[in-house]
């Protein structure tokens, strides 16, 4: 748990210590996003929308923790210092996964204020809005553990993103797959979600403590 | 703490088809300096990654400090002193804020830190940065960020230290300190595995040295010197004959170079007598013989040369 906190205290303090254009390029990424509820009703079209918005933001923080660190040939440091690797590996989850609610969080939160200056309110009081902040979270679980296997898997680690995007679309066509064949409710696409989110986080784990922690990438 | 800190013990490993240690062996001493030595590609850093668990053997035993280290226990790596390629720090925050997280992952307190640096490091920038400074380390010199991969490796005297390249871009300076820094590890019982190209710096830290070639390790420098080959030349021609009388007497195969016959002898008293001797028979004009200056570049040399049996 120590080694949890501590690779979140160094991921928070990198982060903190970058640029100040990184940190304009995520308030405009939220300012645009945030008018997505005007145009999409917060149904499941808007929900799924928001499942996107988790993929972009989640690999582009997947990419700064894992693929970064790997690139640098930091990684290497970081498992020889005395941290256990699922520390390590869970540290660094967590840290992509609280980012992105940040920012998700920051967007919704946004997002209503446009709904109610535009007298839309009523929107916000429906089951939509709880399922797409729902479908954001868990999306953004699988999105942050696929980031951490991927940046092990791929050679070329920066592609996450759409590999990411890949992998929610694979999720997604199950699920109509399933909700073709027989008449199943909208949230077992959030289980979907979770379970693929485990399944990569166990690849991530695997992967983690084996060698190709330390492959060549091409940069 | 285990009398034999580092054993390697009939290491196999290759990536792919191509072998990179095959049946390699050996064993470090707590307290030693141990120096390797090796031409590029020939598996230092393969081998320190292995005393890692960062790589793991295809066949064979590494045991550090009595653990395996592909069990990839974080007590293990608490004992370890660490440089490798990348100086690990994040650019973005600053050389304290560094140190700090890596002190806490091996569970030392901050005025521990602070003692170690007024102690060891009161002299350089590192003091300076730990006591209010702003600078991010991206902004730190090569040599600087080198000095502060130092300064983590040997926070809290760990028990055994795995250095490759440690003295890339230091200057004159930062290698004093370098080198007092291992004296006062090793005088602590330290065991430190020193993996460089610098030859005169190897030499004058180690007390043991050890070459990676043809996929093992050979000891250069042991304690044990009068086991070892010495290399010795003759000033004579380049004939063929006088060579192969050479490697008839001392058995190993010389190399022509510079006018002059090039050979390693294992006992010169006895073999040198029968090798003028030989020479003179068989026509040789000797022009001059003597033993090689007797440094780690010539030891190296040699042992490359009797492996490949050069001739002119």
């Amino acid at each position: 748990m120590k080694d949890i906190l501590l690779i979140l205290k160094k991921e928070w303090r990198s982060f903190a210590g970058s640029e100040k254009g990184v940190f304009t390029v995520y308030g405009i990424l939220v300012f645009v996003w945030s008018f997505l509820p005007l145009y999409n009703d917060l149904a499941f079209g808007g929900a799924v929308w928001w499942l996107f918005f988790s993929v972009i933001v989640s690999g582009n923080f997947a990419n700064t923790v894992f693929v970064s660190e790997r690139m640098s040939g930091s990684m290497e440091i970081l498992l020889t210092s005395g941290f256990s690797r699922t520390g390590v590996l869970m540290g660094k989850i967590i840290f992509v996964m609280l980012m992105s609610l940040v920012i998700g969080g920051l967007c919704f939160g946004l997002s209503f204020v446009w709904v109610a200056l535009t007298g839309r309110l009523h929107l916000y009081a429906t089951q939509p809005m709880l399922f797409g902040a729902l479908l954001y979270c868990t999306g953004t679980f699988m999105n942050a553990a696929a980031g951490a296997w991927m940046s092990i898997r791929l050679s070329s680690p920066r592609l996450i993103p759409f590999v990411n995007l890949l992998f929610v679309g694979l999720v997604f066509g199950v699920y109509y797959a399933v909700r073709s064949a027989v008449p199943v409710p909208v949230w077992l696409l959030v289980l979907f979600l979770a379970v693929a989110g485990i399944l990569f986080l166990l690849l991530a784990q695997k992967d983690f403590n084996g060698e190709k922690i330390i492959a060549p990438l091409d940069v | 703490m285990p009398n034999t800190v580092i054993e390697v013990k009939n290491l196999f490993k290759s990536f792919g088809k191509h072998l990179i240690f095959d049946n390699a062996s050996v064993t470090i001493e707590a307290g030693r300096v141990f120096g390797l030595v090796g031409l590029n590609g020939s598996g230092k850093t393969t081998l320190i990654r292995m005393l890692l668990g960062l790589l793991r053997p295809d066949q064979g035993n590494v045991s550090v400090l009595g653990f395996d280290p592909w069990q990839h226990k974080a007590e293990y790596f608490r004992q370890l002193g660490v440089i490798l390629d990348s100086d690990g720090f994040a650019g973005n925050m600053t050389v304290a804020q560094n140190l700090k997280i890596f002190a806490e992952a091996k569970r030392m307190a901050w005025r521990q830190v602070e003692e170690y640096i007024d102690e060891f490091w009161h002299d350089t920038f590192i003091a300076g940065e730990i006591r209010g400074g702003r600078k991010k380390v991206k902004l730190l010199s090569r040599g600087q960020k080198m000095q502060c991969g130092i300064c983590r490796a040997f926070l809290s005297w760990p028990a055994a230290y795995f250095l490759d390249e440690p003295m890339v871009a230091l200057d004159v300076d930062a290698s004093e300190h370098f080198y007092r820094l291992v004296r006062r590890a090793q005088s602590k019982g330290g065991t430190i595995f020193i993996s460089s190209h610098q030859l005169q710096a190897i030499e004058e830290l180690c007390d043991a040295v050890g070459m990676l070639h043809n996929r093992c390790i050979t000891i250069l420098k042991s304690g044990a010197e009068a086991a070892l080959p010495r290399p010795w030349f003759v000033r004579c021609g380049a004939e063929e004959k006088f060579g192969t009388i050479i490697e008839s007497i001392c058995g190993f195969p010389p190399g022509y170079e510079n006018g002059s016959w090039h050979f390693s002898v294992l006992q010169p008293e006895a073999t040198i007598p029968k090798i003028v001797s030989g020479l003179v028979a068989a026509g040789c004009g000797i022009g001059e013989v003597g033993p090689e200056t007797d440094n780690l570049k010539n030891r190296m040399r040699t042992h490359y040369r009797d492996a490949k049996g050069n001739r002119p």
